[in-house]
């Protein structure tokens, strides 16, 4: 299968925060998420992937054979926007398109206009604009998913999308990612970071775990959910099942926790109750497993 | 528009600001000749209806000519200062659209070009219209002299405001920025004034200065916004 | 198609029972082509991962083909391989049956028994 970035070795060093060695592929014609605790180091590798940051070592290949992210034949092929104030705050509608405009070789007014339009922001064509500073945190994110969006990319990198909107702006958002996809059949790729994958759970194909500057899991979801099983059980047989668990969270009365498939039967021997895990449930299991590993 | 040609400066100052080099001239030397404008009447006005006898009107009318030019070297000092630290944080509003935007630090470059062009031609207009105006009504002490050993001044005040963008604190850099330029424009007007309106060695200093300073200081600047800014 | 998100059946078994049925029944005919994996995501309101996972499924039961670059589209089925997957679905149902028995403890006397009585009422 075609990815279209791997990331081969990058790393980021602050002061008090390093970020890698990031291995990663992220495939094309699907939805990745990024996922993990905020702090993991997921908005610096979103920075970097887009030229944003500046990185310490390492490589990102796109597209099959672009590498050089100052080029700007790549930047116009990728769609980034940040969730916190992508543009300065009093600019209105009008400003952001003549920006855009200016920024991107591929934005389209009209589009910008029809998907205002559909976000319910406005008109960017009126006299009257009301500035970016005035609106809620939802409206200034649809409002840069709308910028962002009325490119004609290949590849779409968003920052938290769904941490400030309302859940059926979520809703729509994941409509975004799959219409985005679907539009250009297989040769586009959309890739969000998030700290709650609840509610994008059935617009992710790919996801990417991280925790503390490092990628600790990766893969299709579909492959995931085989290789991991959720499994619940009673409390007195916790300490039995414990060492075959990955994660482990017990009360007075139950277990739970995440176990690799391979050990299904070793566990129902321990009178466990073994089922698929959700995507949400998944992602606890193994941030929870990272954070024991600390 | 689908060029794929790069930005040129004023597009670049556009995108970062939302207006060209030529609509930033005008609004900024609007801007600062209306508010200029405003305080000199203003003053002008209340000393009038204040004091109506005549025998104190030629005391008055210097003081107040004074005052103007006074005015005049800290209204400047303060314009050339913020034109000439437009700098964008990553993290201020914005920061990450300019970064990600094609030509990246070369647009941001061209941006910072784009300021000092604009800085530059303000200090030219507004100046000359002051010094225009005050060919018409004189609100100024040595009106003409002023003017051109402002502009000299303030051109200087360009080129140290332009290093002084490199501290790091942004409110050390302010507040050392606006001391700094206010005595500068306040030597402007004070070598004008103890010599009784004659231009000198000085103003050619600063100008020479000037000339020198402004290109310097702006590469030094990039330089180090690069190292310290853009790439941390 | 109907899919139920919250149902313990993973949502790829879903969509490929539900077309294997219109496959086997001939509602979808060979050389008919799919829904490509992602408007049928699209669609359905669902991971383009997960009706990937189900047309790989059904193509590995041979019911159908992909071809590159035109998506996936219904092979024609012969007589022993249909066969083959009707008595595949008659097992799965019989077994249910027979566990459901087990739980009860009916015996395989009564439950030939119904199965019969059941058998007639249907040919009627």
């Amino acid at each position: 299968m075609k990815n279209v970035i791997e990331i081969k070795g990058i790393t980021k060093k602050y002061k008090n925060f390093k970020l890698g060695e990031i291995q990663a592929e992220i495939p094309c014609g699907f939805a990745t998420a990024l996922i993990g605790a905020n702090g993991a180091g997921k908005t610096t590798l979103i920075d970097i992937l887009c030229g944003v940051t500046s990185k310490s070592g390492g490589e990102a290949v796109y597209f099959g054979d672009m590498s050089d992210i100052d080029n700007d034949k790549l930047r116009n092929r990728i769609g980034y926007c940040s969730s916190a104030d992508f543009f300065p705050l009093d600019w209105t509608l009008k400003t952001i398109a003549n920006s855009m405009e200016l920024g991107f070789d591929n934005f389209d007014r009209k589009h910008f206009a029809e998907l205002c339009k559909r976000f319910k922001l406005g008109d960017p064509t009126e006299k009257k604009q009301k500035k970016l500073v005035k609106l809620s945190d939802g409206n200034k994110m649809r409002t840069y998913l709308a910028a962002v969006l009325a490119r004609d990319t290949e590849l779409l990198v968003l920052d938290e999308p769904a941490s400030s909107l309302d859940p059926l702006a979520r809703d729509m958002l994941c409509d975004i990612f799959r219409e985005y996809l679907n539009e250009r059949d297989g040769e586009r790729s959309v890739l969000f970071s998030t700290h709650n994958i609840a509610d994008m759970e059935f617009a992710t194909d790919y996801a990417i775990y991280m925790s503390n500057g490092k990628v600790i899991e990766q893969g299709f979801v579909e492959d995931l959910k085989q290789k991991y099983i959720l499994v619940h059980g009673d409390a007195e047989n916790g300490e039995k099942a414990k060492p075959f668990m990955l994660s482990f969270a017990g009360g007075h009365t139950s277990f739970e926790g995440i176990a690799l498939a391979e050990n299904c039967d070793m566990l129902r021997e321990y009178d466990t109750v073994v089922e698929t895990p959700t995507l949400q449930q998944l992602s606890v299991g193994i941030l929870r497993k990272a954070e024991e590993d600390e | 528009m689908n060029n794929n040609t790069p930005l040129t400066c004023s597009e670049a100052l556009k995108l970062y600001s939302g207006k060209s080099i030529s609509k930033m001239i005008l609004f900024i030397t609007g801007i600062a000749l209306g508010l200029y404008l405003f305080i000199v009447l203003y003053v002008l006005l209340m000393n009038g209806l204040d004091n109506g006898s005549a025998n104190s009107d030629d005391m008055l009318a210097t003081i107040m000519a004074i005052v103007s030019n006074i005015f005049l070297a800290l209204e400047g000092g303060i314009i050339t200062t913020l034109l000439s630290q437009m700098t964008y944080e990553k993290e201020n509003p914005g920061g990450k659209l300019f970064r990600s935007v094609k030509g990246g630090y070369d647009t941001y470059i061209k941006m910072r070009v784009g300021n000092l062009i604009t800085a530059i031609v303000v200090i030219f207009l507004f100046l000359g219209i002051i010094c225009a105006i005050n060919a018409v009504f004189p609100i100024l002490m040595y009106g003409t002299a002023t003017c051109i050993s402002m502009l000299f001044f303030l051109l200087l005040n360009i080129g140290i405001c332009t290093l002084l963008s490199m501290i790091p604190n942004g409110a050390i850099r302010g507040g050392i920025s606006v001391i700094v330029s206010d005595i500068i424009g306040l030597i402007g007007i004070m070598s004008v004034l103890i010599t009784s309106g004659r231009l000198g060695w000085i103003q050619i200093a600063a100008g020479a200065a000037a000339i020198v300073l402004i290109p310097i200081s702006f590469k030094l600047m990039i330089n180090n916004y690069k190292e310290k800014r853009w790439n941390s | 198609m109907k899919i139920y998100q919250n149902s313990n059946e993973p949502i790829y078994k879903q969509i490929a029972d539900q077309l294997r049925e219109q496959i086997l029944t001939g509602k979808l005919k060979a050389g008919d082509s799919l829904p490509s994996i992602r408007a049928l995501a699209q669609d359905l309101k669902i991971s383009v991962i997960t009706t990937m996972k189900a047309y790989e499924e059904l193509s590995s039961e041979g019911l159908v083909t992909s071809s590159k670059g035109k998506g996936y589209y219904v092979n024609a089925q012969d007589e022993q391989m249909l066969k083959e997957q009707h008595m595949r679905q008659l097992e799965k149902n019989l077994s249910d049956a027979i566990y459901s028995a087990r739980i009860a403890g009916i015996g395989l006397e009564e439950v030939e028994q119904t199965l019969e009585m059941l058998w007639s009422i249907d040919e009627e």
